[in-house]
Parts: C-alpha cells; sequence; structure tokens
C-alpha cells in the first residue's frame, strides 16, 4: 500500500497525455465551425474531454492510499515477443517454423521442459497449418523464402 | 401485430433450417461452449477471432454463427466454476459461490444438471422477449433522427462507462479514447487522413479484430501468467447422478421464473449484460429466500437463479443491437462490427429491411438452446475433459491463433504487430485497472457519433441546443445526465465514507 493511489496517478497522467496529444495533433487538421465540423473538430474535442477526466482521476488520487502497480515483466515481454517476432518471421520463414519459434518464445515465461516446449510448436504448426490453410483456404508461406 | 409475428417465425424457419445455417448454428454453439468452459479464452476473443472467417459467408450465417459463440458461452462458464471454482468468465462467477460448494458436497452432476435446465428457460424466455420486444422498438426507432441517435449513443456510452465497474472518470476516460481511435484513418466526410503517422496501412483505420483481440485476448494472457495454478476437477460426473430429486427440483422453479425476468430486463439495457444480471439476481434469491444462510454452501436457488438470469440477458442483450443499432456492450459492438463489414446497415430499418436475418436470427436462437441443451447433458464428460488440459500448454497455441486470426483480415502481417502493440496497451491498461470494454464500445460506435452529430449540427444549422430541443432526445440526455449525477454521488459517498472510516481509526492510532 502507498500513502498515494499511484495506479490512478500513473492511470490519469495517461489519459491527459493522450487527449494532450490529440487535441495537439489535431489541430493541423480543419476545425471547421458548428454548423459544419471538419476533421478536427471531433478529435480537438474528445481530446480536450479527456484532458478533463484524466484530471478528474490524478487529482483525487493524489489524496488517497492505493495499491502498488503489478506488472507481470516477464510474461508480458515473452507474450510480446512471441507476437512480433511471429509477424516478423512469417513472410521470411514460413508458417511451421514461425509458429514453433514463436510457441518457444512464449513458453520461456514458464518453466515447460525443452522437449515438451518444441513438442508443443511442432502441434501447433501441424493444427494452424491444417485449420488455416487447408481448412479455411488461407494464403501464407509455408516454406523458408529468402 | 400477432400474424406479423406467426408469419416472421415461418419465414424465420425457412431460413434457419437449411443443413447450411444449422452447421453454422452447431459450430457456434459448439465453440462457445468450449470457450465459455476455458478459463482464459472467452466469448469476446473467441468472436473478434471468428470474424475473419465469418467474412465468407452470408450475414446471416455469419451472425448466427457468432451469436451462437456468445450465448453457448454463457452454458459453457457455469461448468468450469461448478466444477474448478474457476469461472469460464465474468458472468460464471456467480456460479461458484454455491456451485462449486454441491460440487464438492458430491452433488456435482445435479448441478450441472440444473445449470443446463435454468440457461435453457433463461434463453427460452430471454428470446420471447426479444422476439416481442424488438419489432416494436424498431418501429419508435424508425422516427429517429441524427440527433435522437446521438444521443442515445450517449446514452449507451455514459450508461455504459459508468455502470459497469471502477471509478465513472475511468469508464469515461476509456469511452474517450475509443472515440479517439475510432477516429484514425479516413474521415468519411471530408477524405481527410487522420492520425495515420504516414503509415499506409491505417488508411482504413485499426482493424476490429485487432483491436478486440489486443484489449482483451492478450492482456488476459498475459495477466495468467502470473497465477497459474494446477486445477483439480472435483468429482466424477455420470448420467445418473445428474437428475435431481422431485423436491430439489421444486425448489429450481421460481428462481428460474425469477432469474430469467431480471436477466430479460438488464441485458436489453445498454451498458449491463449477462454479468450483472447474473449478480442481479444471486442477490434478489438472497433476499427473496426463506434461509438466506444456505447462500454460499450450496444452495440450489443460487445456482439457478443467475444462470437464467445471464443466459435471459445474452438474448434479449440482441434488442438494442438488432432494433435500434445500438451495441449495449463489447460484444454486441463486435456484432454490430461484423453486420457492418457484411454491408448491413444496422438501425431500425434492419428488422423490416432484412427480415430474414432477424427472423433467422431469432429461429435459430431457438434451435441454437436445443443445441446445447443436448450439448451439455450427455456431453459433460467431453467438457469435463476439456478441463483437463494444462493452462500452460494452451495459451502458446491461443496466442498464435489470435496471430493469424488477425492475418487472416488482409493477409499482412501490418495487423500482427497492430495486435501486439493493442495488447501491450491493453495490458497496460490491465495493470493499472481501467475496464478495457468502454474503449471498445467507443471505437465501435465512434464513427457513427461523429457521423450524427455532424448531421444533427448541420441540419440545426449549428444550434447544439436541438439535442435538448427535440422530446426524444432531450429525454435521452436527460437520463445520460441523471446517471452522470448518480455516479458522481456514488462516487463523493464513499469519498465521505472512507474520511469517516479514517477519523473513526485515528484516535487508536494516537494511542
Amino acid at each position: 500500500m502507498h500513502s498515494k493511489d499511484i495506479t490512478d496517478i500513473v492511470g490519469g497522467l495517461l489519459v491527459i497525455a493522450v487527449g494532450a496529444f490529440a487535441v495537439l495533433h489535431a489541430q493541423q487538421y480543419d476545425l471547421g465551425n458548428l454548423q459544419r465540423m471538419g476533421p478536427g473538430f471531433f478529435p480537438t474535442a474528445i481530446g480536450s474531454l479527456l484532458v478533463v477526466l484524466g484530471l478528474f482521476i490524478t487529482l483525487p488520487a493524489l489524496f488517497r492510499a492505493g495499491p502498488s502497480i503489478k506488472l507481470n515483466w516477464t510474461g508480458g515481454f515473452w507474450v510480446l515477443l512471441s507476437i512480433f517476432g511471429f509477424a516478423f518471421t512469417l513472410d521470411y520463414l514460413g508458417l511451421p517454423i514461425s509458429a514453433t519459434l514463436a510457441v518457444l518464445a512464449s513458453t520461456s515465461a514458464g518453466n515447460l521442459p525443452w522437449r515438451t516446449r518444441i513438442g508443443l510448436g511442432v502441434a501447433v504448426s501441424i493444427i494452424t497449418y491444417v485449420i488455416f490453410i487447408l481448412g479455411l483456404g488461407m494464403n501464407m508461406p509455408v516454406l523458408p523464402q529468402f | 401485430m400477432d400474424a406479423g409475428i406467426v408469419d416472421g417465425l415461418l419465414y424465420g424457419l425457412q431460413t434457419a433450417l437449411t443443413p447450411e445455417i444449422l452447421l453454422y448454428c452447431f459450430i457456434g454453439v459448439f465453440l462457445g461452449t468450449f470457450v465459455g468452459v476455458l478459463p482464459g479464452i472467452g466469448s469476446l476473443a473467441t468472436i473478434s477471432l471468428l470474424l475473419p472467417v465469418t467474412y465468407h459467408l452470408s450475414p446471416v450465417g455469419a451472425i448466427i454463427m457468432l451469436a451462437g459463440v456468445f450465448y453457448g458461452a454463457q452454458y459453457g462458464g457455469s461448468t468450469a466454476a461448478i466444477l474448478l471454482n474457476l469461472p469460464g468468465h465474468a458472468a460464471a462467477v456467480v456460479a461458484c459461490l454455491d456451485g462449486n460448494p454441491m460440487a464438492k458436497q458430491g452433488k456435482a452432476g445435479i448441478a450441472l444438471f440444473v445449470t443446463t435446465i435454468a440457461s435453457f428457460v433463461g434463453s427460452m424466455l430471454g428470446l420471447i422477449a426479444l422476439t416481442l420486444f424488438a419489432p416494436a422498438i424498431a418501429e419508435v426507432g424508425l422516427k429517429f433522427g441524427a440527433a435522437e441517435y446521438f444521443s442515445i449513443m450517449v446514452l449507451g456510452l455514459i450508461a455504459a462507462s459508468t455502470l459497469a465497474s471502477g471509478a465513472p472518470a475511468k469508464g469515461l476516460a476509456m469511452v474517450g479514447i475509443g472515440l479517439l481511435i475510432g477516429t484514425i484513418g479516413t474521415d468519411v466526410n471530408t477524405g481527410v487522413l487522420r492520425f495515420d503517422f504516414g503509415i499506409l496501412e491505417l488508411s482504413d483505420g485499426i482493424s476490429l479484430v485487432a483491436m478486440a483481440m489486443g484489449l482483451f485476448g492478450i492482456p488476459e494472457i498475459i495477466n495468467s501468467l502470473s497465477s497459474m495454478q494446477e486445477t483439480k476437477v472435483q468429482a466424477k460426473v455420470t448420467l445418473r447422478s445428474m437428475i435431481p430429486s422431485r423436491a430439489e427440483f421444486k425448489q429450481t422453479i421460481m428462481p428460474m421464473l425469477r432469474g430469467s425476468g431480471i436477466g430479460g430486463f438488464f441485458g436489453s439495457l445498454p451498458g449491463t449484460g449477462p454479468s450483472i444480471a447474473s449478480f442481479m439476481a444471486y442477490a434478489v434469491e438472497k433476499k427473496v429466500a426463506k434461509d438466506p444462510t444456505r447462500f454460499g454452501k450450496g444452495a440450489i436457488e443460487g445456482v439457478t437463479a443467475p444462470e437464467s438470469a445471464n443466459n435471459a440477458a445474452a438474448q434479449t442483450g440482441f434488442v438494442p443491437t438488432l432494433s435500434l443499432g445500438i451495441p449495449g456492450d463489447a460484444v454486441m459492438a463486435l456484432m454490430l462490427g461484423a453486420l457492418i463489414i457484411h454491408g448491413i446497415q444496422p438501425g431500425p430499418m434492419l428488422i423490416s429491411e432484412q427480415p430474414e436475418l432477424f427472423w433467422g436470427l431469432i429461429v435459430s436462437f431457438a434451435i441454437g438452446n436445443i443445441m446445447l441443451v443436448i450439448l451439455n447433458i450427455p456431453l459433460i464428460s467431453l467438457w469435463v475433459a476439456v478441463l483437463r488440459i494444462p493452462y500452460r500448454l494452451l495459451y502458446p497455441a491461443i496466442i498464435i491463433f489470435v496471430c493469424l486470426g488477425t492475418y487472416s483480415v488482409a493477409n499482412d502481417v501490418f495487423n500482427i504487430y497492430v495486435v501486439g502493440f493493442v495488447g501491450a496497451l491493453g495490458y497496460l491498461l490491465l495493470v493499472l485497472r481501467f475496464d478495457a470494454a468502454p474503449l471498445l464500445l467507443g471505437f465501435v460506435l465512434g464513427p457513427l457519433m461523429e457521423e450524427n452529430l455532424r448531421r444533427a449540427m448541420l441540419l440545426s444549422r449549428g444550434d447544439p441546443m436541438v439535442f435538448l430541443q427535440r422530446p426524444i432526445s432531450a429525454t435521452f440526455m436527460g437520463i445520460a445526465a441523471l446517471i452522470l449525477a448518480w455516479s458522481a454521488f456514488m462516487v463523493l459517498r464513499k469519498f465521505l465514507q472512507r474520511k469517516v472510516s479514517e477519523r473513526e481509526r485515528a484516535p487508536e492510532t494516537l494511542n
């Protein structure tokens, strides 16, 4: 427990940041007027509202206690690496290899033995091949191409 | 009116009884139960995964399958809750309270049987409500102009973000961010590219599938990684052990009816869905019971009423979506998205312009629920076996499925990057205790809201008072304002209560 609600302080600041960014970025688009709203009107309006809401979130949080922020850094890292890695390798290495690598990446977050992980990767490759390429007829590289 | 309904139902039978549609219905409810049983992946994630698959289907088939996943999951969610004390999703949490104790007392079979029957009764009653009310509401909706649409969307979004969970300011902020993300891409009215940062693939905006998966699927997986436990299934379940005694069965009838009523009502409101319905039904049962102390220890009413409620709510949840084109929650937002992708314009004209869609849906809901009863009673051992698969083997496969699902939208790895990015954002939101559902709602409704706002302003020549001058619009705005005021009041009350309890504790610390 902290004397200030960090969760909401950080959350509120994030909201303010998004809102401010939206308002600033939207200035490059034509705002128009109330009768004929330009592309920039809606984002500016919503962005401003967000800044106000963010203040509503952050300010009260400064005066009350709250739990600490719990982030699963290792889990998040491996899962995201698995996703981004899969996206990066799919076109170059084909589905089976990319899928196996991605499974190896995401299972690094746990403590499965190597053999199980590789086996799981192969199993997932086969299952996804059958479902997506054979069953749904999707077009996707299967073999590595350099 | 009556002739219209009978006609409609006959028409729906024609549509729904084709082998193709029956197959999609079956796939939907089967997948729905499967996913409802499995903890860690819910109907929301599955529906978004199936969206690209449904591109190749007819609109009727697509919605029937997706809807099947939705209400099928309501059947399956309670199975894991009863057997493992692990709810498949939010609405099933209540089933743990009395369902798991029943399982521990050796009454798992009875609990599973009774919840399936309760789910069926709830669904059917909800379906009747849907059939009666949706066309009537659509009639009213035909009188809506741009101002009314805008106001009802505002009402829906405010209701969804403040009534659900957590602080209202956070819920509203989520809606706001969702609205902003919805503006990414080409502005329909002016053709201007907004917030694209020079990335070509963003000119059509962010794909709905990627948003849904990134906001709900990925963070759930990352979160579950930190608390993976080995779970033991409670009891052996045989067909014979499932039939309850006559006395027990009698105890369930009123809870089922009450639960269906509560669920039917709450399901049709925007912002409330099966979860809230099941909690309310449980609370009502406890209040109405002759011996409330039995609750939490295996009271059969505590298990049947919420089940009827969440299934009824799942059916009536379609009322605002089909009759007015306003989604009540994230899943309905996805359904709406699916309709739009198939080129169907949601709104009050839907029922009259696409009768085979509406009536076909109604009839297939009925068929689907019958399929579900068959799936859930004799096939219960199948689901028990599914529950034995360890989660740590499942989630890597789920991740790949998510990636391939979003890839299939445009055959482009760009969408996989988007899922990763949105997933990181979604996890951050989860950690910071933001509810992502209002964000998805805002994202789906954003473009529609903006268009209606612009049109309303154009028609009123720039006069914002138009929203209060037109009576229907003013009513919606008024209700929205009331909800905001009520939420603000609740926040203030909580603040004052905390101050009071702090002051009461202070003298002790001084000593």
